[in-house]
């Protein structure tokens, strides 16, 4: 007898490892007679096997069948080898949920759910209608196809594409078409950066009421970009931005009177814009407020800088932890730690401090060598070199074994060895 | 005539991979097959392979024609989704039912979002469940699965299954169809809905549904179906219609595209779940860009009439988290960041929102985070996640969370040993909640975490009980050494506002049914027992013809404390 075809051998090699398509294919095979014999129960047993998995034709191939007065019923499932289960497999199962030591499976490593078959997707649904767009032929269309070529929603993305239809809908004085094209231009997307039509679109869309083009012209003036550099000009426009809410113009205008520039210092006017930019979330915000308050009213300090923590601001989770040291030493190894895994060398030095002295955290001399040694890699100057002291001081308490031992521990602190 | 040695396959391009489409004894009908597959433009490319069978056995294949096209962009994809379960139905009404609903969203999600409609709309119209069953092999398919899903559960052969579900599609369709004759009109308000249900001839919660299709189907958008919806249960108010409203908002927040259209502009991942945690509690505010509908759904979730699209959105977080996407997709290096803002949203003093999976999905997403520093264990994820929760409370809610979870209860003695000893390595308050947070805050937490540890199924008996003693021993010595009672109780006020408040400290819910509660009442019962307590208190109250009101609240608060 003539070996088995290639193609069927294959196919029967995939359909049997629950290749979805060889399993189709291989039915298709048997029920047609293509190759092998026709067979129609075992056409129907690699169907329905490949219909069980979703496949779209087999369950159609079925139904036609049955429709010719062929007799679909399933065969009945007689394992496959991979399903047959070893003695080994057999005796795994029988052994009780926690692990062999007693450890309560907790030293296996995690495996990861199944990924969801219809996740979130906040950066383009791909929902966009392009033709109806092209079809509406509006400046808010243009404004909407520019943005869909942009970011690459329903169509290929294309930022030069993006840049004409942004263009025409500016030119017809849509504000909202003159704000993404200056932003193009501002940060060179599409088109050659150039400040001077940057600055012309923004202007543009400022004066329609845009408040976030009244933003982006105040800093562009504020630092001389397409223009020369006038305070006093910048902050009417701030001014404006701020008057619709806009919590980024609310801080730069405390930050324009915390600093003097162009205008005349003063902390009354500075601390009210930073509370009004604070309130609506600005982590910067709450953070210069917390260095503005921490002279004079030390809890109200310490609440900005725990907002502005909790927001992932490195310097205020910094400048918390060294606050908190003396009161509440716990929660200022927790603010230290995350400053420190977000980077900060000098949190790094400190947190190490605690984790010697075991103050608000239990004393571990292998967690305090581990964080010295990435300030003393990442660290400069001073706080480098306070590390490396440590470091050797520590070195000589712990021993090799002691540093080889501190080392394995380094990814269960984040750290990169 | 063709030769019997000689045959042909028509293989398609798909997934980079040749894949047989068809087979044919005849050269002409193959070429005319492929090309009539091209010109369908489902396959970027199309081939005719001849196959010579050779006398010696062996077999010789010739390409004889390929041509390639681009693939039509325009045929909507609506094969089915990936689903690991499905619950079993026994009778009829399980299929309309939560579970139910809820699996046929995910499973055919695709083929709900192209044509807009819920399970619900479907499963109780005889013309969508038409549409759904002529859409090629969907129908046949999505039982398939289920069945195969099944059938490993109830231990029936999957045939059995099978023919259950194939039986239990025509009898809804047979109903759908019996209410089509009806010739009814779409409803335009709750009025007409319960107008036609006084008709009977159905049961009512299936015409219910049936009516509140009809109108549904009316509109072809799920932010329009939403807003239907929201008008229907504003005039619904007291009546059973509000459970089902419920259940078919449940059915709509299932879908990604509609939580990304209602949730407006979000930064990143991490915010759109805490936005999604707000809304599920009624807490949040518009984003930018969020459609109306939003505020009104936040109401009604406020009120607690959406409690199985509660579940469905924290199922929605839950799965998210868990899930591989990145939380701050713009920003990589705040990744962790922004994780410890979605870990602190879902974690409290008050417990862990969405339970044990919740606690799963953290363990899973700190997992990810730290996976370029090689394969982290669970004992090491465990260790990870307590160290960025902000408090010891925090991490023991967790952790009690995460003991009820089929992980946590997989991990079994390692866990459980973890939890005892982390409890009673804390002694002192300060070692429990932060010192900078107000006083009850600090007590909130303790009393609350003694009841979830009290009610936690993972202890049992003098275990638990000793737990909860210990947690309850930290908050007497806060107390005693804070002098809380003190404070509350000061010598210098009227004795009328001393007993009331105390009353009022026992009932706060901030104490333990223990020691520091038997603290807080033996104050009350010093005063109760001096004499002429009564004529003191009143003499006490400082406006004149009130002491009497404020006698029978002090017996009422006292009644309601549990004092006899």
């Amino acid at each position: 007898m003539a070996r088995e075809p290639e193609i069927i051998a294959a196919y029967r090699k995939a359909a049997e490892a629950g290749e979805m398509t060889a399993q189709f294919s291989l039915g298709e095979a048997y029920r047609l007679g293509q190759k092998v014999a026709r067979d129609t129960s075992e056409a129907v047993r690699w169907l329905h096997r490949a219909a069980a998995q979703g496949h779209p034709q087999a369950g159609r191939t079925l139904q036609q069948m049955q429709a010719q007065g062929i007799d679909i019923t399933p065969p009945a499932d007689h394992p496959t080898p991979r399903q047959r289960q070893s003695l080994d497999d057999l005796l795994d199962s029988l052994k009780p949920a926690s692990g062999p030591e007693g450890d309560g499976g907790m030293d296996a490593p995690l495996i990861a759910p199944d990924a969801d078959s219809d996740p979130l997707d906040l950066d383009g649904g791909g929902s966009v209608d392009v033709t109806a767009l092209k079809q509406a032929d509006t400046p808010a269309a243009w404004v909407a196809l520019g943005n869909a070529y942009r970011q690459g929603q329903g169509v290929d993305l294309d930022e030069v594409e993006a840049v004409s239809w942004y263009t025409k809908a500016a030119k017809a004085n849509d504000p909202h078409g003159q704000y993404a094209l200056a932003v193009m231009y501002d940060q060179g997307l599409g088109v050659r950066a150039n400040d001077t039509e940057a600055l012309r679109w923004y202007l543009a869309a400022a004066k329609a009421g845009d408040a976030q083009a009244q933003y982006n012209l105040a800093n562009m003036i504020r630092a001389g970009r397409g223009c020369p550099a006038d305070s006093k000009v910048a902050e009417q426009w701030y001014k404006k931005a701020a008057a619709q809410g806009e919590a980024a113009a609310l801080f730069s205008l405390g930050a324009l009177y915390e600093a003097g520039q162009g205008v005349d210092v003063d902390p009354v006017k500075a601390e009210d814009f930073y509370r009004q930019a604070a309130a609506l979330g600005v982590a910067e915000a709450q953070f210069n407020l917390g260095n503005l308050l921490r002279g004079r009213d030390l809890d109200a300090a310490l609440d900005f800088y725990t907002q502005a923590s909790e927001q992932g601001l490195r310097q205020a989770q910094l400048n918390l932890g060294l606050l908190l040291q003396d009161s509440d030493a716990a929660s200022a190894a927790y603010w230290l730690r995350r400053a420190a895994k977000a980077g900060d060398t000098v949190a790094m030095l400190n947190l190490a401090a605690l984790l010697i002295t075991g103050r608000g955290v239990g004393k571990d001399e292998a967690e305090a060598y581990l964080w010295l040694e990435q300030a003393q890699r990442h660290g400069h100057g001073t706080v480098a070199a306070i590390a490396g002291k440590g470091v050797t001081a520590l070195a000589k308490v712990m021993g090799e074994d002691g540093i080889a031992a501190a080392r394995r521990r380094a990814p269960l602190l984040g750290l990169g060895g | 005539m063709a030769s019997p040695n000689v045959s042909f396959e028509i293989q398609v391009m798909a997934d980079k991979h040749w894949v047989v489409a068809q087979f044919a004894d005849d050269e002409e009908k193959a070429k005319a097959f492929a090309d009539n597959l091209l010109q369908k433009g489902n396959h970027a490319a199309v081939r005719v392979v001849r196959d010579f069978r050779r006398l010696d056995g062996l077999h010789t294949e010739t390409v004889i024609q390929e041509k390639t096209t681009t693939v039509k962009a325009g045929a909507a994809d609506v094969s089915l989704s990936p689903i690991t379960d499905a619950p079993v139905c026994t009778q009829l009404a399980d299929f309309y039912g939560a579970p139910a609903r809820l699996t046929m969203g995910r499973l055919v999600r695709k083929y709900l979002d192209e044509v807009v409609v819920t399970p619900t709309e479907m499963l109780h119209s005889a013309a969508e469940m038409k549409r759904f069953a002529d859409k090629g092999s969907l129908l046949f398919s999505a039982i398939d699965r289920v069945s195969t899903l099944q059938a490993g559960l109830t231990g029936e052969e999957s045939k059995t299954r099978r023919d259950f579900l194939s039986k239990a599609w025509d009898d809804m369709v047979a109903r759908g169809r019996k209410f089509a004759t009806r010739k009814v009109k779409a409803p335009k308000s709750v009025a007409d809905i319960l107008a036609e249900v006084e008709k009977g001839g159905e049961e009512h919660p299936y015409l219910c549904l049936s009516m509140m299709s009809l109108g549904l189907l009316e509109t072809r958008s799920w932010l329009g179906k939403l807003d239907l919806l929201s008008k229907w249960a504003a005039e619904a108010a007291g009546t059973p219609l509000l459970p089902m409203i419920d259940g078919v908002v449940a059915d709509i927040v299932v879908s990604a595209q509609l939580i990304q259209d209602l949730l407006g502009f979000q930064s990143n991942l991490g915010a759109a779940l805490i936005q999604l945690c707000n809304l599920a509690e009624g807490k949040a505010e518009p984003a930018k860009f969020a459609p109306e509908i939003f505020t009104n759904l936040n109401t009604m979730f406020a009120a607690g009439t959406l409690t199985q699209s509660k579940d469905v959105l924290l199922g929605r977080v839950i799965r998210e988290l868990g899930g591989g996407n990145p939380l701050s997709r713009n920003e990589p290096k705040q990744e962790f960041e922004v994780f410890c803002k979605v870990m602190h949203r879902v974690v409290s003093h008050k417990g862990v929102l969405g339970g044990g999976a919740m606690a799963e999905a953290i363990l899973h997403r700190i997992t990810r985070i730290h996976a370029h520093l090689g394969t982290v264990t669970a004992s090491q994820a465990i260790d990870l996640t307590l160290s960025a929760l902000s408090d010891h409370a925090l991490g023991m809610q967790y952790l009690l969370a995460l003991a009820s979870s089929p992980l946590g209860q997989g991990m079994g003695a390692g866990l459980t040993d973890l939890i005892i000893a982390k409890v009673r390595g804390a002694d002192h308050i300060n070692k429990w909640v932060p010192v900078r947070q107000p006083p009850p805050e600090r007590m909130i937490a303790l009393a609350v975490l003694n009841r979830t540890l009290l009610a936690s199924s993972v202890f049992e008996g003098e275990i638990r009980d000793g737990l909860g003693r210990h947690v309850d021993e930290v908050l007497a010595r806060y107390l005693l050494d804070e002098e809380v009672i003190e404070k509350i109780d000061k010598p210098d006020d009227p004795l009328a506002l001393r007993a009331i408040r105390l009353i009022k400290f026992c009932g706060s819910g901030v104490l333990i049914e223990g020691k520091s509660l038997d603290l807080a009442r033996s104050r009350v019962i010093e005063h109760l027992r001096q004499p002429q307590f009564e004529e003191k208190f009143l003499a006490s109250v400082p406006e004149p013809g009130k002491g009497e009101q404020h006698l029978r609240e002090f017996h009422r608060l006292l009644v309601q404390t549990g004092f006899r």
